[in-house]
């Protein structure tokens, strides 16, 4: 029984953390922007998880939910907020937001 | 040597999630995109699986694929005119982001090559569920009701927010 090393799910982690950073960096759409952070907050799930495999405290899965509750809470903030930026500015480029008057 | 199920397993879920990043990042449809993220939340649930998390795999399937999606989905039903102005998007700064994002994903993959980390300890047990739950309710029970607290407000606040732009 080989096991498969924990150095893979860390380069795979660490994949998904920087596709993320890229992803928000180059898109000008908000809704891209925010996929990309759910890709990094996944990244550090995966580390989470990863680590606690061996762990009989199960502390990291415990962390890797409270994680994704904050994740729910914060794509339902970010969409209300988004809806009310292209109510406002009649766009969802990050571009086009260059001014902070309502 | 021969090659065990697991690594088969492990390197065709890693493609499941690596493959429609990859097209997320060179695509400008935003809907293709949002069904991409699906396909790669479902592989990285797989990944949860073969690392003995079942509880995470099956939160990972809720909560991301089915919960998360569908509220990005409406976030772009309800900002963009589909038939109209179409729903893609533009790139900028390609070039410095490139190099920034490949710079990190090489430092981090050096310093993880190099650390050389190892699996220690023993397997965990078969009854993680009900031993997560013990947890919940005991050690971590103040951050139990906490985040609780902050989803019930999270989610009032979204709705108000969004209400009030309907007014608008």
């Amino acid at each position: 029984m080989s096991a498969i090393p924990l150095t893979y799910y860390l380069i795979l982690s660490a994949f998904l953390l920087c596709s993320g950073l890229l992803m928000v960096l180059i898109k000008k759409n908000a809704i891209f922007v925010l996929l990309g952070i759910e890709l990094m907050l996944n990244a550090a799930n995966l580390n989470l998880v990863a680590f606690s495999k061996f762990n009989p405290n199960l502390d990291g899965q415990i962390f890797a939910i409270f994680s994704v509750v904050v994740a729910a809470a914060e794509a339902a903030i970010a969409l209300a907020i988004l809806l009310n930026i292209y109510k406002s500015f009649n766009s969802s480029d990050l571009d086009d937001l260059n001014t902070m008057e309502y | 040597m021969e090659i065990a199920i697991s690594n088969i397993l492990f390197a065709f879920f890693s493609a499941m999630v690596v493959l429609p990043i990859i097209y997320m990042l060179i695509t400008s449809n935003i809907i293709r995109a949002a069904f991409a993220l699906v396909i790669s939340l479902l592989g990285l649930a797989a990944i949860y699986v073969l690392l003995n998390a079942e509880l995470m795999a099956v939160v990972q399937i809720l909560i991301y694929a089915g919960g998360i999606i569908v509220l990005l989905l409406f976030g772009i039903m309800l900002t963009r005119r589909i038939s109209e102005e179409g729903v893609t998007t533009e790139h900028r700064n390609l070039l410095l982001s490139g190099v920034i994002a490949c710079l990190l994903m090489g430092a981090l993959t050096w310093f993880i090559l190099e650390s050389s980390l190892q699996w220690t300890g023993d397997p965990v047990a078969i009854d993680q569920v009900e031993r997560i739950g013990i947890s919940f309710m005991t050690d971590y029970l103040l951050g139990f009701e906490l985040i609780a607290f902050i989803l019930l407000v999270a989610l009032v606040g979204a709705s108000y927010l969004a209400k009030r732009s309907g007014n608008i």
